[in-house]
């Protein structure tokens, strides 16, 4: 398999080169994947197929284009190539475009990253409808007002060839697993409130069984009855290790090439200084074995290695692609993180909560958006009052309002519970003074 | 170069939550109003069965009733096959120099099999008999009973058009483009020596479809799409502020007039300009007036998502059991529609062949009708709303909103700001959410004003609003008479797949929502 996709990224960099471009880079990548559902007793959806697709960067004259194309016959690819250098030499020149600087390939990690489940090839369709179906039951079986349960499962196996015209070629291969369960629950005046719990990984026996994840779904959705809204007010904000990452997204996109570079970013010289509080430390990890973020190199080609990017509290640094590098005048680190892997603080969530008097527990947000220009943030949260260590009525219709520039001061504490179905491992989060909007 | 998406980032928007966002930055106060919603152009009858996909790609009538015919062969209630040629390009400027630009072309066919609300889907991205063939048959799985397939008979139906079919975004060379884009910067540039950075974004798409079911219809669209976004960072006194503003339409390059794109300078510079003096309001429950225009965002965030049928024929919408019932004032009437000349969310055929049309979520105060696609229809014995919608051939159709907007009502715009004595009067939008059960909904306001004894006072910014529907809809108690259609670009998440929606609303008051800001 992986011979006959590098090889098409091959023929398709080779077929650019004599169509006029000085330098290319292909991905041609191919996917076949299962995904079904099941609500309240019955198989509602199944598809299943499997999508390939290539796509090109190209250089030409020191002009710069990407083109992409699901349709992969040698007479449609070769005018397709054709008509996208046509088109490239019509753009402005701009010097700072072209590959990365082969040294950058260089010293690529042979680490087993362990992303592909040999596993996947004996899932048969049977048993992926069993554990949907399992999930969904166990969930409709709990006790409480449950009017609808969803459950799904989706597995794929995906594989991607990358050829660079100047010397890269990369090939990987990959499984991912998901399954989880959604479930309404019948409240007071006409209220239908939800919740979810997914699970998703790169190996099918890393995950926890049906019955814990359609339990989990069903007691997220019970605990949402009765929703109150709560004054507002300066509290202790502890954010659920599934909803801290929503915070970290916006805080990451200040860190990217292209905000410093086009004066968007709330981190710009912040290069050396403090950040955050101690307790915030941020490592970028691709080498983690089975770990959904995990690999050799990045999409520019760049090989990956293990980087701290906030090392307690302190800026070390910032994720530059090649592009923005040279426009920067800055040495490439990668276009983008793997693993985000936040560093662990020692207590769980419930031994956190125990020691909160008074404050919200967020265990998601609702809408809500950052300005990654000065760092305001805006968010709605949905979750729970703290009351003397104890997790109280269920809240929502509030928000929680800030800048991240303060934000990550306030990090008092931090989780022993990375998240780990998501590239960010992101533990339980706990926030001094934050404001909190309500009634 | 992008990688595969994640299950995670599909469920970014599921769980019952489904959410909207602007393509990147933020719509407009009150200029001159847009499209007229209450005045659909002249029908003229589009062809059912467009001879391109003969032509060029040799679905000839008799292998679509072989493909059909496969799908059918456990039997089931429905099948469906859906083709789609759909090509798109960018054009970026970045630093004065229009330097980036890209093209993408997706060809393929989703084939669907329907057995009372059960759905089996596949599709493939090679369109030959054989790989079609293969396709139906996985979708056919979905049923279990042995093989009781009539021959279709296809009949092409024809319908109203909302935009022009004719039109190819593909005979609008770059070279056309380019001009236009730079000229956007040279404008932006001038407008304030303040402005450090001006990007801009330019996209057209074309996508040509053709659907052909069971029951024997076939009909088929040629969808041109265009939008163009305007990005800025301005600095004053050491400090930086970035806004922008953005235009959108189903139509071809003569969207973009010179007084449009003087409006899309001037609008994304002000509203960059005034976050120099905004600050933030203080948190709590407020009264909020909303803009005419983009402030739409509110009914398709309070109302528009749980009226989607699908949510109310699995219990699972704040809406459902609430046909016929009293919603909102009388002066309150929201429509979904999809037969808006030329606008993002308008469509000649939805995804399953369907005529669209002007639906009344609201009238008169009263809860109408729910929005449906062919099963919601079946399960509810109603004809459907012309709403099964699907981002492309990947997907299975399922109940979208369109355009979804507000008549006007029978008070002034001055009127309702008058009456607020401490709230804030909301005017641009980056993106919305909601839950579709418990009915809770945000949106996030970009750009604002403070309202203080009647009178606009300060620029506010960067705020959450958190709102229950149902309650938000019975708090509007004011309705203005100055209807604006939003001419930007919003496109609507729901169960990972995205479509290009829009908005538009008077200005309106909403007694009390929940206001994000300092404690």
């Amino acid at each position: 398999m992986s011979g006959d996709l590098t090889r098409l990224a091959e023929q398709t960099i080779e077929r650019a080169g004599k169509a006029g471009a000085q330098q290319s880079a292909a991905l041609i990548s191919r996917r076949r994947f299962i995904d079904l559902q099941y609500r309240d007793g019955k198989l509602e959806k199944i598809t299943e197929s499997k999508t390939s697709s290539l796509s090109l960067d190209l250089y030409v004259d020191g002009r710069f284009s990407s083109h992409s194309s699901s349709d992969l016959r040698p007479q449609i690819l070769k005018p397709f190539v054709a008509r996208a250098v046509a088109m490239t030499r019509l753009l402005g020149a701009d010097k700072h475009r072209g590959l990365a600087d082969p040294a950058l390939y260089d010293n690529r990690p042979t680490t087993d990253i362990q992303i592909y489940d040999p596993a996947y090839e004996q899932v048969t369709t049977d048993r992926r409808k069993a554990i949907a179906s399992a999930i969904e039951r166990t969930a409709r079986a709990q006790e409480g007002p449950i009017i609808s349960v969803t459950s799904g499962y989706y597995d794929a196996l995906g594989e991607s060839a990358q050829v660079h015209s100047n010397g890269f070629s990369g090939y990987r291969r990959a499984t991912q697993f998901w399954m989880g369960g959604e479930v309404s629950v019948k409240d007071e005046g006409g209220r239908r409130p939800e919740d979810w719990y997914w699970v998703g990984g790169r190996f099918l026996s890393e995950l926890p069984g049906a019955k814990v994840i359609g339990r989990e779904a069903a007691n997220r959705a019970l605990a949402r009855l009765g929703q109150v809204k709560l004054d507002s007010g300066h509290m202790t904000v502890v954010v659920e290790n599934r909803a801290s990452r929503s915070l970290m997204r916006h805080f990451m996109k200040a860190m990217s090439g292209s905000s410093l570079q086009q004066q968007r970013s709330f981190l710009t010289d912040k290069l050396g200084k403090r950040v955050g509080s101690s307790a915030f430390h941020l490592v970028d990890e691709p080498l983690l074995p089975r770990a959904l973020g995990s690999r050799h190199y990045d999409s520019d080609g760049i090989s990956a290695k293990k980087r701290t990017l906030v090392d307690r509290g302190k800026l070390t640094s910032y994720l530059i692609d090649v592009y923005y590098g040279r426009k920067l005048g800055a040495a490439p680190t990668t276009n983008g993180t793997s693993n985000l892997v936040m560093g662990l603080g020692k207590r769980s969530k419930e031994a956190i909560i125990k020691s909160v008097k008074k404050g919200v527990f967020i265990s998601g947000f609702l809408g809500g958006n950052s300005d990654s220009t000065v760092g305001d943030f805006s968010h709605g949260i949905v979750g729970f009052e703290i009351r003397d260590g104890k997790l109280g009525r269920p809240i929502g219709e509030m928000n929680i309002t800030g800048n991240h520039l303060s934000l990550w001061t306030k990090l008092v504490e931090v989780g022993n519970d990375p998240y780990l179905y998501s590239t960010m491992h992101i533990p339980t989060l706990v926030f001094e003074a934050l404001s909190v909007s309500g009634k | 170069m992008t990688r595969s998406i994640t299950r995670r980032q599909l469920l970014a928007s599921s769980a019952g939550v489904s959410s909207l966002a602007l393509l990147s930055g933020c719509p407009p106060p009150a200029v001159k109003p847009t499209p007229k919603p209450s005045a659909p152009p002249k029908p003229a009858l589009q062809t059912g069965l467009d001879p391109y996909f003969e032509k060029q790609l040799g679905i000839t009538p008799e292998l679509i009733r072989k493909v059909l015919s496969a799908a059918l062969e456990h039997g089931g209630d429905f099948a469906d096959v859906y083709f789609q040629h759909a090509s798109r390009m960018t054009i970026g400027l970045e630093d004065n120099i229009v330097n980036k630009a890209s093209t993408g072309v997706d060809l393929g066919v989703g084939i669907r099999v329907v057995v009372g609300d059960q759905t089996g889907y596949a599709f493939t991205e090679e369109v030959d008999e054989a790989s079609m063939i293969a396709a139906a048959k996985t979708a056919a799985g979905i049923a279990s009973a042995s093989a009781k397939t009539a021959p279709v008979s296809l009949t092409p139906k024809g319908h109203p058009r909302h935009y022009d079919i004719d039109y190819n975004w593909f005979d609008v060379g770059v070279d056309r483009v380019i001009p236009m884009v730079a000229a956007i910067n040279d404008k932006t540039h001038k407008t304030d020596p303040r402005i450090q950075r001006v990007t801009v974004d330019f996209l057209s798409s074309q996508s040509r479809v053709l659907v052909a079911d069971s029951e024997g219809r076939v009909s088929s669209d040629n969808r041109p799409m265009t939008r163009l976004f305007l990005s800025v960072v301005m600095s004053d006194k050491g400090q930086l502020q970035s806004n922008g503003y953005n235009l959108a339409a189903r139509q071809g390059i003569e969207f973009y007039t010179p007084e449009r794109l003087d409006r899309l300078v001037r609008r994304a510079v002000n509203r960059t300009s005034v976050l120099f003096e905004a600050k933030r309001p203080p948190g709590g429950e407020l009264p909020v007036v909303l803009a005419a225009g983009s402030s739409g965002i509110l009914l398709h965030e309070a109302i528009g998502h749980g009226m989607e049928a699908d949510f109310n024929r699995k219990k699972t919408s704040i809406f459902s059991d609430r046909i016929g019932k009293q919603v909102a004032q009388r002066f309150v009437s929201i429509i979904d529609d999809g037969t808006n000349a030329g606008l993002r969310g308008s469509l000649n055929v939805d995804d399953e062949g369907r005529g669209t049309e002007r639906t009344y979520l609201v009238k008169d105060g009263i809860l109408r009708s729910y929005l449906h696609d062919r099963i919601s229809a079946t399960h509810y014995k109603v004809a459907p709303t012309g709403s099964g919608r699907r981002q492309s051939f990947r997907h299975a159709p399922m109940p979208r909103m369109r355009n979804t907007y507000m008549l006007n009502g029978p008070h002034k715009k001055d009127e309702i700001i008058a009456s607020v004595k401490k709230g804030i009067y909301c005017v641009s939008f980056t993106n919305g959410q909601v839950n579709i059960g418990a009915g809770d909904y945000s949106f996030y306001v970009k750009n604002g004003t403070m309202i203080e004894d009647g009178k606009l006072t300060a620029p506010i910014k960067d705020i959450n609003i958190i709102g229950n529907g149902p309650q938000s809809l019975e708090r509007v108690t004011m309705v203005a008479d100055d209807f604006e259609m939003d001419e930007g670009g919003w496109t609507c998440g729901k169960n990972g797949q995205s479509v290009p929606v829009s908005l538009g609303l008077p200005t309106i008051l909403v007694s009390a929502i929940t206001v994000g800001g300092k404690a």
